[in-house]
């Protein structure tokens, strides 16, 4: 029998059992695109963890993670110059502010003369992969100065007090003068009391900053890491940077109990009490928590899969137990055995590539329009092999597909050989 | 056209063994209408799949033209029972999910035939058999009558030698029996091989000759 008419009968056999048919697909559907999707989260938090480690550290194990508890402004000075002596380089810290855009609106829809604002409401945000775009609002003026943040213009200086603030602005800001001054509302952490921030131009930080933009990138890439997102879209500011909750310092060349050792010479000598880790430790607790998330995830798989095949198996055999005749009848009309097997086999393995083919695609369009906006950044580069980890997804889709359908062309073959046309009609078939 | 050489059918093994067919002798000529009778077990239907090469005998030689049946592997079986063979059963054997017309296009799908043919001749078929009107429509929505008569288009289609008809009116009411009967005895006359097994005596006196089985066994062999 030629090809064609194989495929004839699969689609005459489908038609008989549409409704059944349509529910495989609908499960099988829905099994690889979980298949799919679960399989990307996998890829995607394993290439983030690799990637931020890399990012940081370049695999090196000598980073410590200074929590700085109290100090004064005087007290961290001498901290962070002590941390220099010692080798150490400042990385970057975990503490983001999101400016909040609307008050700047009003002011600019009351203040023409300053194109900041302008700037401000036409991007709606300041790229941070920019460093001339910067609005950089430290508490303590000193500590962008020992980071290496320069200015082109202006001087580094403390906020007054609370209700007031000082910028520094990007280089691409430098036609707004200095002493330019905003006012924002601004909400209180805790109690949420609205206040009247006023903010007042005090300078320009230098030209594509090579501190400022590595700061920008390790920031990036521990957030990455913590919260797999990035700040693409969010203003990003060094704020309260002697207060962080956790700044990263490079040792280079240094244990980590060599660390500890030199951290602790160097609280007690400056009285910053301090809480200190490394970075191993670090991403051996991300990974703990990722692998959490991998295990749920690895479970939901399996009992995925496990429910996709049973019921798959189910129908299958319902349907052959309640239509094993049409066998004998396909025998006694001149059907080959190998017909048969083709006719079942291809009847088995058609919806499943149907199912994965339309799950594949429905994937690629929904991982597509979700990755723009989960923004999978490792630093300030964009997972590059963002095509690799698609491919993965797939390829365990595959591994998936090609299991099933060896299993159900077992069948089919065990179900067609050695048995008489009669046992069909006589509706033996099992 | 058709020889029989000590035919022996067992099921069953050991103690539990049962012989269905003790030693059968039989020649049927080319264009011969005959009926095979007997009580249930004897061996009737058994005999008739062998004859259409949906069973394989226990013992003996089963000489169909000049081909060897007995002595063939299941591939050399389903190419033989394609090309030689068309059965007509007594529950019709008609699938459920398929149309009329699909159902009587099954042999000559088998036989690769092209599609203008195919449709052509199921067409003719079944308007000859006065059921062309009931083409696009599915078997459960037909009579036991008409479904018959969509098995029979069914053999027609195959233009097979041999047509195998497995108690045919079994399920029919007597006037529609014979309305079959004349069906297979038309099918005759254009040169058909008829074997029809029944239980039925009038049926039966519509053949040329009555084979009588008893316990696996020929136990008579007329002429009518």
């Amino acid at each position: 029998m030629k090809g064609k008419n194989h495929i004839y009968y699969v689609y005459l056999n489908c038609r008989t059992n549409l409704l059944k048919r349509f529910i495989n697909f609908f499960l099988l559907c829905t099994s690889f695109l979980l298949i799919i999707i679960t399989g990307f989260v996998y890829f995607i938090v394993n290439e983030r963890e690799d990637a931020a480690d890399q990012m940081i550290v370049g695999g090196n194990d000598n980073l410590a993670r200074v929590r700085i508890n109290f100090y004064t402004d005087e007290e961290g000075t001498d901290f962070i110059e002590e941390l220099k002596k010692k080798g150490f380089s400042y990385i970057g810290q975990r503490y983001y502010i999101e400016l909040i855009m609307s008050g700047f609106e009003e002011l600019a829809s009351q203040q023409n003369e300053f194109d900041i604002k302008k700037t401000l409401i036409k991007n709606n945000y300041i790229s941070s992969d920019d460093s001339d775009s910067i609005v950089c609002i430290p508490f303590y003026g000193n500590f962008p100065q020992l980071c290496g943040v320069e200015l082109s213009e202006g001087n580094w200086e403390t906020n007054p007090k609370e209700e007031e603030r000082y910028l520094y602005l990007g280089s691409k800001f430098q036609d707004i003068p200095i002493g330019t001054v905003y006012y924002n509302k601004n909400y209180a952490a805790f109690s949420g009391e609205e206040k009247n921030i006023k903010y007042v131009v005090k300078g320009y930080m230098k030209k594509g900053s090579r501190v400022l933009s590595d700061e920008i990138l390790t920031s990036r890439a521990l957030f990455n890491l913590h919260y797999g997102e990035s700040l693409d879209d969010k203003v990003v500011m060094i704020d309260n940077v002697p207060i962080a909750i956790e700044t990263y310092f490079l040792a280079n060349g240094k244990t980590s109990e060599e660390i500890n050792v030199i951290l602790d010479e160097i609280s007690q000598k400056t009285g910053v009490e301090i809480e200190k880790s490394d970075w191993l430790e670090i991403l051996k607790e991300q990974k703990e928590e990722n692998w959490i998330l991998i295990k749920n995830i690895s479970y939901f798989l399996v009992v995925t899969i496990f429910i996709c095949i049973s019921v798959l198996l189910c129908n299958t055999l319902a349907e052959k137990m309640n239509t094993g005749n049409i066998i004998g009848i396909w025998y006694a009309n001149g059907f080959s055995q190998k017909d048969i097997f083709f006719i079942e086999a291809l009847d088995s393995i058609l919806p499943i590539l149907f199912s994965a083919g339309i799950a594949v695609l429905l994937s690629f369009f929904a991982l597509q329009t979700q990755y723009e906006q989960l923004n999978i950044y490792i630093g300030k580069q964009r997972i590059s092999d963002l095509i690799g980890i698609y491919s993965k997804s797939y390829l365990l889709l595959a591994i998936v597909v090609l299991i099933l359908c060896l299993m159900l062309t077992w069948l089919k073959a065990v179900q067609v050989r050695n048995r008489k046309p009669m046992d069909y009609i006589r509706g033996e078939t099992l | 056209m058709i020889d029989l050489k000590d035919i022996c059918m067992d099921y069953g093994m050991g103690e539990a063994k049962t012989r269905v067919l003790d030693h059968i002798e039989l020649h049927i000529k080319q264009g011969e209408i005959t009926a095979i009778m007997g009580p249930s077990g004897s061996g009737k239907t058994t005999l008739l799949n062998i004859l259409g090469a949906m069973d394989v005998p226990t013992e003996g030689t089963y000489q169909f033209k000049d081909c060897e049946v007995s002595q063939y592997g299941s591939k050399q079986l389903n190419e033989f029972r394609k090309n030689n063979i068309a059965f007509v059963f007594q529950k019709f054997e008609l699938i459920q999910g398929y149309t009329v017309r699909e159902n009587v296009e099954l042999p000559m799908r088998a036989k690769n035939i092209n599609r203008k043919e195919r449709k052509e001749k199921a067409d003719e078929i079944l308007e000859q058999l006065g059921i062309g009107h009931l083409k696009r429509k599915f078997p459960g929505h037909i009579s036991g009558g008409e479904q018959q008569r969509c098995a029979i288009a069914r053999a027609m289609a195959s233009d097979n030698d041999l047509i195998l008809a497995d108690e045919p009116t079994g399920s029919l009411d007597q006037a529609t029996g014979q309305e079959i009967m004349k069906l297979l005895k038309e099918m005759n006359q254009k040169g058909k091989t008829v074997l029809v097994v029944t239980h039925d005596e009038h049926i039966a006196n519509m053949t040329d000759r009555i084979i009588r089985l008893e316990d696996g066994r020929i136990v008579s062999d007329e002429r009518v």
